[in-house]
């Protein structure tokens, strides 16, 4: 049998969502520009005044803030003028992550502040080293494809604890980083330690390995300290993102759709920001906007809200052609359970479907107080099952097999056909997941609950996983860097505080 | 007397503004006196308010517009009560600590404690350890509540405690803290005295903190 080649057949790679139509992407965009003409955003940063100022948009000044109202043009343009592709480069280079539209990777959550201790499984408060740790489990899974903070160095003192951070994460992965900062001085003290990891600023400047992640205070503000770190990265060449956690019903409307209003107009104005200071300054479109729970009165990221919420974003960011890094994953439950599991499905699911480029919300626990290395494990192995999900199946004229049909017949058998050890390994693989029968599965756990043996692969990597080293003496070098700034830090401190009671003594 | 107090309770939870108004005024006409209207009618409606919200039966909005009501009974009130009556079950100054602008569990709480029939002077965010000695002081509050939402900013909690002790009125003052990275255990190392996990139990700690 012929079959000829079909000429201009409409096809489709892999499963997406079809969330919005053109015309509502652009009824969300028109929402946002009327937003920031004629409400404004609340800016607590005179520095930050005078730039958009100076950018063209009118500022209102009140005591200690002012209300800046941008025009729609002044919008679109800072807009455009952000990279439309980037490419988050990595201290090793094998792990430079390419975030064109569509293309889905997966990281962390985020800032948490406890864990769940892996050995005596009680929840305390996250340590410096916990960070790291999570940073070396991070390098190691293959779905994890940027490294994110997770977990803050509790143990820390407060000013200097995103140096500590980044210190702990630096020594334990070579992929890219996504953290916050404490302030601008901490951003150029992670500066010189990037530089020091890379072999010199001058490498640091054309492949930048970390972005600083800033929060605009929701509704509509941007605090002093965010408007600080979103001029100082943009000053110093780095790529910022922008991530607001605008909660439905508490600091956001309590209609999804007037949340992305608002959220996309936080967005936009800090992207605003960062282009009015430097042009071209990469900017990450991101979120973990949510619901706040009406009874309960806590942010959920558990709920469909936080996917429904999250994916529309990744429309959005699409729509701006900029790259996402947006909510999928985290959960609400206190355990590394049943509940954990399904939310972290429905979320990633929906966010990963939209096309979002970096999903993060792996290993949470709590509404995101809490990480869980057991929960990191089992959602890397639900993630592999996400990516091939969304792969969708593929009409080809081979795929649809029908000489290999019409020879096996009703007699046959596939299994042993030659088409089958050529697919074969297109199957998706379960690891944790099991799929044995009951038997085998008996003898090979002995009935161990799956949280069990994920703690156990989770100690097994931290064991094992040597990730890319730095070069000769960085390590020496970054330390003495670290402890240089923690101490100028305490000293600066301790003159705070004795101005405090200073005043204190006075009153 | 009971029907009456238990359609003020009634009227509260249904967030009924002109029928708690007249109830209210029902009452003193009655020559019920103020405070017997607090103690019987009002607060014990919002004790039931607080339970649904608790057991999530009512909505946050919903508690919020109750507590509203319940602040206009009390203005109808004012005028009959004693100056001491007049601040209820006591004075509450709350406020976010410095250098946390967050303020939506702040003025949860600070609606609840108002509806629950505490008199909240609510200093905003941002604010001092010495703002909150200095306001502690002004106002002769019973209770100095404070908030945090990030991590970075609940050590200024700690150092509004060792404010008030270095200021004499600790032994004064009952202090409690919450937050949504606040925990029972980080209230009692910084030596405050209640933990308020969410709005509803906030108001039930602060009331057993100084009965």
């Amino acid at each position: 049998m012929r079959r000829s080649i079909k000429s201009g057949i409409d096809s489709t790679a892999g499963f997406g969502l079809y969330a919005f139509s053109h015309d509502e992407l652009e009824s969300i965009h028109d929402a946002t520009l009327q937003i920031l003409q004629d409400t404004g955003i609340k800016v607590m940063s005179e520095a930050a005044l005078e730039i958009f100022h100076g950018g063209g948009a009118s500022v209102e000044r009140f005591n200690g803030y002012g209300i800046v109202k941008i025009p729609p043009y002044l919008v679109e343009e800072c807009a455009f003028y952000a990279p439309r592709t980037v490419v988050y480069d990595a201290r090793n280079p094998n792990d430079d992550y390419v975030s064109e539209p569509n293309r889905i990777g997966f990281t962390t959550f985020g800032g948490c502040i406890n864990i769940i201790d892996p050995v005596t499984r009680e929840i305390r408060l996250a340590t410096k080293k916990d960070c790291g740790d999570i940073a070396r489990i991070s390098d190691y899974l293959n779905e994890i494809c940027v490294v994110e903070r997770s977990v803050n160095s509790m143990d820390m003192q407060n000013e200097t604890q995103s140096v500590h951070n980044f210190e702990a994460m630096l020594t334990n992965t070579g992929n890219h980083i996504f953290l916050g900062a404490d302030s601008a001085r901490s951003i150029n003290c992670m500066i010189e330690l990037a530089s020091l990891c890379v072999g010199g600023n001058d490498i640091f400047q054309k492949r930048p390995i970390f972005t600083v992640s800033v929060s605009p205070l929701s509704p509509l503000g941007l605090p002093g300290n965010e408007c600080e770190l979103i001029m100082e990265a943009a000053t110093s060449g780095m790529g910022i993102l922008i991530l607001p956690m605008g909660l439905s019903g508490g600091t956001s409307p309590p209609t999804l759709a007037g949340v992305l209003v608002t959220h996309n107009a936080e967005v936009l104005s800090s992207i605003a920001l960062a282009q009015l200071t430097r042009k071209g300054t990469p900017c990450t479109y991101g979120s973990t906007s949510t619901i706040l729970d009406l009874r309960f009165g806590t942010a959920s990221i558990g709920s469909p809200e936080y996917g429904m919420i999250n994916a529309s974003v990744a429309k959005l960011a699409r729509y701006y052609r900029l790259p996402c890094f947006v909510g999928g994953g985290a959960s609400d439950s206190k355990k590394p359970d049943i509940q954990s599991g399904y939310e972290f499905t429905l979320s990633t699911t929906l966010s990963a479907l939209a096309g979002g480029n970096i999903l993060f919300g792996s290993g949470v626990l709590e509404q995101g107080l809490t990480f869980d290395l057991a929960k990191l494990i089992m959602d890397a192995e639900m993630m592999r099952m996400i990516q091939v999900a969304t792969q969708g199946i593929s009409v080809t004229d081979e795929n649809l097999a029908v000489e290999v049909i019409h020879e096996v017949g009703s007699d046959g058998t596939y299994i042993t056909h030659d088409t089958s050890l050529k697919h074969m390994r297109n199957q998706s693989r379960s690891n944790l997941f099991d799929r044995r029968n009951r038997k085998d599965w008996v003898e090979l756990t002995r009935g161990k609950a799956i949280q069990e043996r994920a703690y156990e692969a989770a100690m097994d990597i931290l064991q094992n996983h040597k990730p890319l080293p730095l070069p000769d003496n960085a390590a020496r070098e970054i330390r003495e860097v670290v402890e240089a700034f923690d101490a100028k830090e305490r000293m600066d401190k301790n003159d705070d505080v004795d101005e405090s009671k200073r005043k204190i003594e006075q009153f | 007397m009971e029907e009456l107090y238990g359609k003020m309770a009634e009227g509260l939870i249904a967030a009924d503004v002109e029928g708690v108004s007249k109830l209210v005024q029902e009452g003193l006409d009655k020559n019920l006196s103020a405070k017997e209207i607090l103690d019987n009618g009002l607060i014990p409606g919002m004790d039931i308010v607080g339970q649904r919200m608790k057991s999530g039966e009512m909505f946050i909005p919903e508690v919020l517009r109750s507590a509203k009501v319940m602040q206009g009974a009390i203005v109808l009130l004012k005028p009959h009560l004693s100056e001491e009556d007049s601040c209820g079950l006591g004075t509450v100054v709350i406020g976010t600590v410095e250098g946390d602008l967050h303020d939506i569990g702040k003025n949860l709480v600070s609606m609840m404690l108002q509806g629950s029939g505490f008199n909240v002077v609510d200093l905003g965010t941002n604010v001092k350890p010495q703002d909150f000695v200095e306001a502690a002081k002004s106002n002769k509050a019973h209770i100095l509540g404070m908030s945090a939402l990030l991590t970075t900013t609940m050590p200024k909690m700690e150092e509004t405690v060792r404010a008030l002790k270095e200021s004499g009125i600790r032994d004064q003052i009952k202090i409690m803290a919450g937050g949504a990275p606040v925990t029972q255990k980080f209230v009692d190392d910084i030596e405050a005295d209640g933990y308020g996990a969410n709005a509803a139990s906030a108001s039930e700690v602060a009331k057993e903190l100084i009965i």
